[in-house]
């Protein structure tokens, strides 16, 4: 029961699933609005295309009767009644071009003939209406519209013209009709009745059209503003709708104008009158021009001048209202398919009313007139279908011989079932169409906001319908997901035991292996063959130093190894003390240094009986690391003024007459720092002049002095034991240090490169075995 | 204050760096050069009481190890002033030097032997790849060939191959570490002179 649609023909209830109806095997709509959707809008220019072939020619048709219609109406005179349909179709004409239709071939003759032809014909009142419309359109438009009709002197419209003649009270027409009268009047009197500040606010063009009663009324919005250099042309033209409905007194002021202007005519004085008149304007009469005053108070008049549809106030019959033919096709259009609503509506029907009263009667129900829909308009869509049930002969022009044979058959009218069951249809679907080639069908035009649903939506289950496949490939992400959000744990490698037994016999077989050829003494193994360039530039340095030189050796090595270092400084000092006998001057950037020389002196070259003072010199500790160095090779003097002792160091014999580094035979520096070794090679390099440099450096520091000693910035290298056992051979075995610890040295290098490479080889087996175990853990 | 700094830093920079190339801002060199060795030996003596206060700290604290700080500050104050009172070069500062000093520094360096020895040959129990073994085989070869035998240098390790690794690429390897060093140090002096880095103070 859910899904049932009714029949649009019989009304009976069918299957959704259903293309014709059951029952009288008419085509079921398609049902595409579903719960909750919103129609979209829809030009019915879309539409054109599917409209079938049989509609179009009763359109045209039905418009090839309006032409001949109007135009039987044009060659005869014109009744109240044609004159009221004619204002009717002028009011739709305004509703066609609010709705944006400019469509001009759809436009009827009678309407082109309105609004082109050179005949046409304005009805003030009704130009008012349209002042109020094209007001809310826009200024602009106001001001062409208004100012060019107004400015014609055909503006007069028939009915109004045949409604002057028939006033009862020649005074009151007098009022109404004097601005039709002064219309008329050579343009020079109207000009020259103008102030100059009105005149001088119109353009040329525009202060030739414009009526007098318009530049009168800016006049006196002139005068009230007191000269306000505002542009009085827009604020009149802004205010033109309300000076057209609040501006009762204007017509009577023009009649006194008129009256004054006649005078001043004669007198040559123009202008003055516009204060007084507007002084004497009466707000009791304010509402309502003259003529239009005239309207509610003398009921005969109204008759006589009014079309008939604007004195009655019941509606028309729909047949005495307007003849099918003529409405236009866009009105029927209009009547059908009430969901199309225009951007703007034409007729304002739920806008605020004017300020009411009994004299403004008329007046709103003229304005009602053009601003709400007509009553024969409203009553044929209002009026029940049971009142209206049986259609005019004269009103369905459209032969039956033009419609197919299915529409015939179709139409209820023949077999009447349209009357024998309208209860079985909705309210909705009652509403019969009394003319045209759907006459007698009900229902056929369903209006859109009257539809509702008729089923419930269908339920759908909201448990997810997934294939194993798919169900496999969401596990597959999760456990990626999973994955990617697990910790990972830290690769660390086993700590391996530390062990104690294997150092305690490393030390063991160090302490046997070096200690046995120290303790006898021994000297199994050969002292080094092979002297390098460095250990020879350090030789020949020795042989060329002069006889009693100073020579500035520094000590900068550590008391850690003083074994290394002694044995590899001991033969060239030794040779040089042995055959130069040089001066020795001591310095250290080391704190230890100072000690650690004269623990040199004493120690292994104690048998040249060096004495402190008289051959020897030790300045102690020169603090600053390189700029203590620099220092000290800029200016000695200054810089170490006294030695070890707190005596005076320049004025002793090893340094009498030195005042530089270049003064020196020699530099000889003692380190096992490559640091120091750089340092003193570079600060002294600019300050030192030609004097030679010997570095005596440990066997670990030799690397990174050995690149000094090939760019030739120090005259030799002698590196740890090896270098000192080399330059002992060519010292004749003195003082023999090298050569006492050459056997321990040797014992202990191999010891060490056995362990080395024995210990390192089981170690590596070891370490296969465990990745193995591992692995095959793993 | 920090720019007052700077300015200092940096005059004194450009001033002992002209020194090197003019002559007539050598005697500027030198003074501001002899002013950095008062401050270097200050600092020294500054870096011993410190020394001093850290240690007693420890005693007062009756901290773990507070015995050999006790240790630490008896024997530098006692070295101090025998020192002072006898000078270097006296007997009794030379026994100090001789039986305290350098047999605990020389056994320091036989223990790293040891140590050193220990850590190559579980070298390869650890790390097994091939820059540990290149490592451990290029320590074995310099140590053979820094070796002799009772009949002379060992056969092409002591005569061939020990020279050329020693003078072809130790040297090398030192020549650029050198050439590193120089870089840097040229790179931070300029900095500090235009005042970029500042280790004085500031940022």
């Amino acid at each position: 029961m859910s899904d049932m649609i009714k029949c649009p023909a019989c009304g009976e209830s069918n299957l959704s699933d259903q293309d014709v109806c059951q029952y009288c095997q008419t085509r079921l709509p398609d049902v595409t609005i579903k719960p909750g959707q919103i129609p979209t809008r829809k030009n019915t220019a879309e539409l054109e295309p599917i409209l079938p072939q049989w509609l179009r020619d009763a359109r045209d048709s039905a418009r090839e009767d309006d032409q001949q219609g109007a135009q039987q109406k044009l060659d005869q005179p014109e009744s109240p009644q044609s004159q009221a349909a004619s204002a009717t179709n002028d009011l739709l004409a305004g509703l066609q071009a609010q709705a944006g239709n400019n469509d001009e071939g759809d436009m009827p003759d009678w309407l082109a003939s309105i609004m082109d032809g050179p005949s046409k014909t304005t009805n003030p009142q009704t130009e008012s209406s349209d002042t109020d419309e094209m007001g809310l359109a826009g200024k602009v438009d106001f001001e062409d519209d208004v100012v060019a009709e107004l400015s014609s002197d055909e503006e007069i419209p028939s009915w109004l013209a045949e409604l002057k003649p028939a006033e009862p009270q020649p005074d009151e027409n007098d009022g109404a009709n004097d601005w039709l009268h002064d219309l008329e009047r050579p343009e020079q009197a109207r000009q020259s009745e103008l102030p100059e500040s009105f005149e001088s606010s119109f353009t040329d063009s525009s202060a030739s059209d414009t009526p007098d009663w318009l530049r009168q009324m800016a006049a006196e919005e002139n005068v009230k503003n007191e000269g306000a250099p505002a542009d009085i042309s827009a604020d009149v033209f802004a205010d033109a709708p309300e000076l057209s409905i609040d501006t009762p007194d204007w017509l009577q002021a023009m009649r006194d104008q008129e009256e004054a202007a006649k005078s001043a005519d004669s007198e040559g004085s123009s202008g003055s009158s516009f204060g007084k008149s507007d002084a004497a304007e009466n707000p009791a009469n304010g509402d309502l021009t003259d003529w239009m005053d005239s309207l509610p108070k003398d009921e005969e008049t109204k008759q006589g001048a009014a079309p008939v549809w604007l004195s009655n106030d019941e509606p028309l019959p729909l047949s005495s209202a307007a003849e099918p033919g003529d409405n236009p096709d866009w009105f029927n259009s209009f009547q059908a398919v009430p969901a199309f609503q225009p951007e703007r509506p034409f007729a304002p029907a739920d806008s605020p009313p004017h300020a009411e009263s009994e004299d403004s009667q008329l007046s709103d129900n003229l304005d009602a007139l053009f601003t709400d829909m007509p009553d024969w308009l409203s009553d044929a869509s209002e009026t029940p279908p049971s009142s209206n049930l049986m259609p005019n002969a004269d009103m369905d022009e459209i032969a039956p011989g033009d419609l197919p044979d299915w529409v015939q058959a179709m139409r209820p009218a023949d077999s009447g079932d349209s009357q024998s069951s309208p209860a079985s249809l909705s309210p909705s679907d009652q509403t019969l169409e009394t003319h045209g080639v759907l006459a007698w069908l009900q229902g056929v035009l369903p209006a859109a906001p009257g539809f509702a649903p008729t089923s419930k939506p269908k339920a759908y289950s909201i448990k997810l319908q997934a294939s194993d496949e798919q169900q496999s490939h969401a596990a597959l992400l999760e456990r990626i997901l999973a994955a990617e959000t697990a910790p990972v744990p830290i690769v660390s490698f086993s700590v391996l035991k530390t062990s104690r037994a294997l150092r305690w016999f490393l030390a063991f077989i160090f302490l046997l292996i070096i200690g046995i050829p120290l303790f006898m003494r021994t000297q199994i193994f050969s002292l080094p063959e092979g002297v390098p360039l460095s250990v020879n530039g350090a030789m020949q340095v020795a042989q060329s130093i002069p006889e009693g030189a100073p020579v500035l050796v520094a000590f900068d090595y550590e008391p850690a190894r003083v074994g290394e270092m002694e044995a590899a400084t001991a033969p060239l000092f030794d040779q040089l003390m042995l055959l130069r006998h040089p001066y020795l001057i001591f310095i250290s950037t080391n704190a230890t240094g100072a000690i650690l020389a004269e623990r040199f002196i004493s120690g292994p070259l104690a048998v040249h009986n060096y004495q402190y003072g008289i051959q020897y010199l030790n300045l102690g500790y020169l603090p600053g690391g390189q700029m203590g160095i620099r220092a000290f090779a800029q200016n000695p003097r200054v810089t170490t003024p006294s030695d070890m002792s707190l005596s005076s160091a320049w004025d002793s014999a090893p340094l009498e007459g030195i005042v530089s580094l270049s003064q020196l035979a020699a530099l000889i520096v003692v380190t096992d720092d490559a640091d120091a070794a750089r340092t003193w090679i570079e600060q002294t390099e600019s300050v030192r002049g030609g004097i030679p440099l010997v570095v005596i450096s440990s066997a670990q520091a030799a690397p990174m002095i050995q690149p000094y000693f090939e760019s030739w910035q120090i005259s030799g290298l002698i590196s740890g034991l090896y270098g000192g056992a080399l330059f002992e051979q060519y010292n004749a075995g003195r003082p023999g240090t090298a050569r006492s610890y050459w056997d321990a040295y040797s014992l202990g290098m191999l010891l060490a490169m056995a362990l080395v490479f024995g210990g390192g080889l089981w170690n590596l087996i070891l370490g296969l075995r465990d990745r193995i175990a591992i692995r095959e853990a793993q | 204050m920090r720019v007052f700094t700077a300015v200092i830093a940096i005059a004194a920079g450009v001033l002992v760096l002209g020194g090197y190339f003019f002559p007539a801002l050598a005697d500027v060199q030198t003074l501001l050069l002899n002013w950095a060795i008062i401050l270097a030996g200050f600092a020294a003596l500054v870096g011993i009481f410190n020394l001093i206060a850290v240690h007693m700290g420890k005693i007062r604290g009756h901290e773990k190890g507070r015995t050999y700080s006790a240790l630490l500050i008896i024997g530098l104050v006692a070295t101090f002033f025998f020192g002072m009172i006898l000078r270097p070069q006296h007997a009794m500062m030379k026994i100090v030097m001789n039986g305290i000093i350098i047999p605990t520094e020389a056994a320091l360096m036989g223990i790293l032997t040891v140590s050193l020895v220990y850590a190559v040959i579980r070298l390869l129990r650890r790390r097994a790849d091939m820059m540990g073994i290149i490592f451990l085989v290029t320590a074995a070869l310099l140590m053979l060939g820094s070796a002799t035998l009772p009949f002379g240098n060992i056969p092409l390790i002591g005569t061939l191959l020990h020279p050329w690794i020693t003078q072809i690429l130790a040297l090398g390897g030192a020549r650029g570490i050198l050439i590193g060093v120089a870089l840097g140090t040229l790179t931070t002096g300029l900095r500090i002179l235009f005042g970029a880095d500042r280790p004085y103070g500031g940022n």
